[in-house]
C-alpha cells in the first residue's frame, strides 16, 4: 500500500462533489481515504499498481460519472488511448442488436464513447482492439443482448479418416458375431512407458520417461487388470513414437483355442493379415497376466485399407449412455451361463437378463449376451450369458455365491 | 465376450456426430507439436505459467506433447482459407498430480469456426444445442465471462444439474484477433468462434463417472457398462 496526497480543494468545485462523496466514491473501487486538512490521504490498494498518482485516478473515476470534461482542465493527464470501433463492428461479432444508447453505457465504466471510438481508462490496458470493447459491452450490458442463430446446414466436410477410424473401431467391436454384437472391446492406455525412443525431459513419473513405442505394453496391462476373464479381448487405436509418429491399431486377444477365425476376420475387415504373435509366459508373467494363450498383433493405420461393410455406425454409437454403478474394491464374482433354447426364443431370453439385471441392480453390475452357436446335430442353440457381480462393502462369502448360484439356476431355467 | 467401444469414444463420436451436418471437418494431428503452434500462435505469453515445465511436458527437441488439441489450430489454418469449421479431438497432456478430477493425459474435443460473420450468438446456439442433444432434456443455461488467451471475448458455460447446482462445462470464445492476425488474416474483416470441450468432464456429467483414472484402467468392469 502506498499513500498519495492531493490538494483536493480546487479539484472538487469542478466536479461538484463534497469531499465526503469524494472518499465514498473512492472507497467502492477500494481506496481507503482520510482528510489531512487540505489533503487527501488516498491509500493505494497493491493490486492496483497502474494508478500512478492521484490525477489519473481522480480522472477516471470522474469518467465513469460523466464528469471527464469537466475535470480535462484541472487533472494533467496524458492522453487516453482511442479503440477505433463503431456500434455496427460491436453488433456484428456478438451477434447483438445494441443500440448506441445502449453502447455508451460503457460511460459506466469510465470509457468515453465517441462515434466510431471508445477512449479507454487509462488503468485498462488490456483493452486495445474492437474485440476487447465488445466484450466490456456483454459484460455490462448482459448476456440476454446476444440473439443466438444456428449456424446453417453444410454437407461439404471430408472426414473420411475420421469414418474409416471410428468404423473400423464399430467392426471390431462386433467382430466374431456382428448380428449379436459380439466382439472386441476398445481400451484406452497411457502414453507413457517405462522404455521408448522418444524420451521427456520432465516426465511427471521416473519410471515412465518415454512415448510408448507400441501398444503392447498397455494392452497387456489391460488383459492384466481383468483376471476374471479367461477368454477375449481388446484393441487400442492410438499414437505411438518410433521415434517417427505412427497411429496403430494393436489386437491382444487372450484364452481362444485357436486364433485362426480372429486372424481370418480381421484380414477381411482390415484389408490385410495382421500377424497374431504369441506373447511369451514370462513377458506375461511380468506384466501380471494371468491368462493362457496370449496372442498380439499391431498394423498402422495407414496401412490398413478396410473393407468395411458401410453400416452405419452411429446406430452403434449415438445409444445414451447409460448411468455408470461405481465399482468396488473387492473381487467380482463371474458367472457364464448357457441357456439351450429354439432361436425364436432370443428376445425373451433377453428380456428375461434384463429383468434379472433390475431385480439385483444392487450386485449385477454387468449382464450381457457373450456367445450364441448351434452344437452340431441340435435344434435348439445355444446362447451364453455373462453375469458380473460385485458387492460394494465385502468380498462375496461362500453363502452369498451359493445363493446367487441358486438364483441364477431359478430364473433362467425358465428360459430354456 | 461381447465387444464395446470406449464411453469417450462413443462420446467424441455423439459430439462429431451432432456438428456434422453443419459442415464441420475433423482434423487429426500429431500430439507433439511446437512451442510455437501450442503458444505463440494461440496468444499465450512468454512468460505464461503455463509454459513451465511444472504444466508442459517438454522433449529433448524443444516440441511439446500439446496441452490443448487447440494447438492443432495454426497446422491447419497455415493451409486453409476461411471459411473454415472445423473439430480437433483427441488427448491432450498437462504435467500435473493425478487424482479422480486430473490426469496427465486426458481428452478434448476443440471446435474452430472462422469466416466473416460468424458471431458470438452462433458460439452460444451451438453449445447450448450440442448439450441438449447428449443430455436429451431441457436443461437450463448460465453464460459467464472468461478469460482465455486465444478468445476475445471469452465465455465460460455452465448447465444446471438437477440438485440445482450451477456446474461449468466449457470454456469458449471469439477467435482473438492476435490470432486470426498470427494466420496471416486480417480480424477486421475474418472473425469466428472457438470452444473447448473436456470430454471427461462431460463424461462425468452424462454418465456419473467420479474419477477420471477409471477411463485409462482397463477395466472390464468400467468398460463393459457401456
Amino acid at each position: 500500500m502506498r499513500p498519495i496526497y492531493r490538494n483536493f480543494k480546487e479539484l472538487l468545485p469542478e466536479m461538484s462533489w463534497s469531499p465526503a462523496m469524494l472518499a465514498e466514491k473512492l472507497s467502492l473501487i477500494g481506496f481507503e481515504t482520510e482528510a489531512e486538512g487540505e489533503h487527501l490521504n488516498v491509500t493505494v490498494p497493491t493490486n492496483r499498481p497502474d494508478c500512478r498518482d492521484f490525477n489519473y485516478l481522480v480522472f477516471d473515476l470522474a469518467a465513469c460519472y460523466g464528469l471527464s470534461s469537466k475535470v480535462r482542465d484541472v487533472v494533467k493527464v496524458e492522453p487516453r488511448r482511442t479503440v477505433n470501433v463503431s456500434t455496427d463492428e460491436i453488433n456484428k461479432l456478438l451477434g447483438s442488436a445494441v443500440s448506441t444508447e445502449d453502447y455508451r453505457s460503457l460511460e459506466r465504466l469510465g470509457f468515453i464513447v465517441g462515434e466510431d471510438s471508445v477512449a479507454v481508462p487509462h488503468f485498462r490496458h488490456d483493452v486495445s482492439e474492437a474485440a476487447d470493447v465488445a466484450e466490456e459491452v456483454v459484460r455490462v450490458l448482459g448476456y440476454g443482448i446476444v440473439r443466438k442463430k444456428q449456424l446453417d446446414k453444410r454437407t461439404n466436410h471430408d472426414n473420411d479418416r475420421y469414418h474409416r477410424i471410428i468404423s473400423l473401431k464399430v467392426e471390431l467391436a462386433t467382430l466374431f458375431k456382428r448380428e449379436l454384437q459380439l466382439g472386441l472391446t476398445e481400451t484406452i492406455t497411457s502414453t507413457f512407458t517405462e522404455d521408448g525412443a522418444l524420451r521427456l525431459n520432465n516426465p511427471s513419473n521416473q519410471t515412465e520417461p518415454f512415448l510408448r513405442p507400441s501398444l503392447l505394453g498397455g494392452l497387456l496391462q489391460t488383459v492384466a487388470r481383468n483376471p476374471y476373464l479367461k477368454t477375449g479381448g481388446f484393441f487400442e487405436v492410438g499414437d505411438v513414437y518410433q521415434p517417427q509418429r505412427k497411429t496403430a491399431l494393436g489386437v491382444c486377444l487372450f484364452g481362444l483355442k485357436d486364433y485362426r477365425e480372429a486372424e481370418d476376420l480381421l484380414k477381411d475387415k482390415l484389408g490385410r493379415s495382421v500377424k497374431l504373435e504369441p506373447i511369451a509366459a514370462d513377458v506375461c508373467l511380468a506384466n501380471g497376466v494371468r491368462q493362457a494363450k496370449v496372442v498380439f498383433g499391431e498394423v498402422e493405420l495407414d496401412e490398413i485399407r478396410p473393407t468395411l461393410a458401410g453400416r452405419e455406425w452411429r446406430l452403434f454409437t449415438s445409444r445414451p449412455l447409460p448411468k455408470f454403478k461405481p465399482i468396488s474394491k473387492f473381487p467380482p464374482l463371474l458367472r457364464d451361463i448357457t441357456v439351450a433354447a429354439e432361436p425364436t426364443r432370443l428376445e425373451a431370453i433377453l428380456k428375461q437378463m434384463a429383468d434379472f439385471q433390475n431385480r439385483h441392480e444392487k450386485e449385477l453390475l454387468i449382464a450381457e449376451l457373450i456367445d450364441c452357436y448351434t452344437p452340431q446335430g441340435g435344434t435348439k442353440n445355444r446362447y451364453t450369458l455373462r453375469l458380473i457381480f460385485q458387492n460394494y462393502r465385502r468380498s462375496f462369502t461362500s453363502d452369498d455365491i451359493e445363493m446367487i448360484e441358486r438364483r441364477i439356476g431359478q430364473h433362467f431355467a425358465e428360459a430354456a | 465376450m461381447r465387444g464395446h467401444l470406449h464411453p469417450l469414444t462413443q462420446l467424441a463420436d455423439q459430439i462429431i456426430g451432432y456438428f456434422e451436418p453443419f459442415g464441420f471437418e475433423v482434423c487429426l494431428g500429431d500430439e507433439v507439436v511446437t512451442t510455437e503452434e501450442n503458444f505463440d500462435s494461440l496468444n499465450i505469453p512468454v512468460n505464461h505459467p503455463a509454459r513451465r515445465e511444472m504444466d508442459t511436458f517438454y522433449l529433448s527437441d524443444g516440441k511439446v506433447l500439446r496441452t490443448h488439441t487447440s494447438a492443432l489450430y495454426f497446422s491447419e489454418m497455415r493451409r486453409r482459407q476461411p471459411p473454415v469449421r472445423l473439430l480437433f479431438p483427441g488427448r491432450a497432456f498437462r504435467n500435473e498430480a493425478t487424482d479422480a478430477t486430473h490426469n496427465t493425459v486426458f481428452h478434448q474435443i476443440d471446435g474452430l469456426v472462422v469466416d466473416e460473420r460468424t458471431n458470438l450468438g452462433h458460439l452460444i446456439e451451438s453449445l447450448e444445442g450440442l448439450f441438449q442433444a447428449l443430455l436429451g432434456e431441457k436443461l437450463d443455461f448460465r453464460i459467464r465471462t472468461g478469460h482465455f488467451p486465444f478468445t476475445e471475448p471469452s465465455i465460460e458455460l455452465d448447465i444446471k444439474l438437477p440438485g440445482g447446482k450451477w456446474l461449468e462445462m466449457l470454456g469458449a470464445g471469439m477467435v482473438s484477433p492476435n490470432v486470426i492476425r498470427y494466420w496471416g488474416l486480417d480480424p477486421r474483416k475474418i472473425q469466428g468462434y472457438a470452444f473447448g470441450i473436456g470430454l471427461e468432464r462431460v463424461l462425468a456429467v452424462i454418465s456419473g463417472v467420479n474419477d477420471i483414472r477409471l477411463n485409462f484402467t482397463g477395466d472390464y468392469l468400467y468398460l463393459g457398462q457401456y
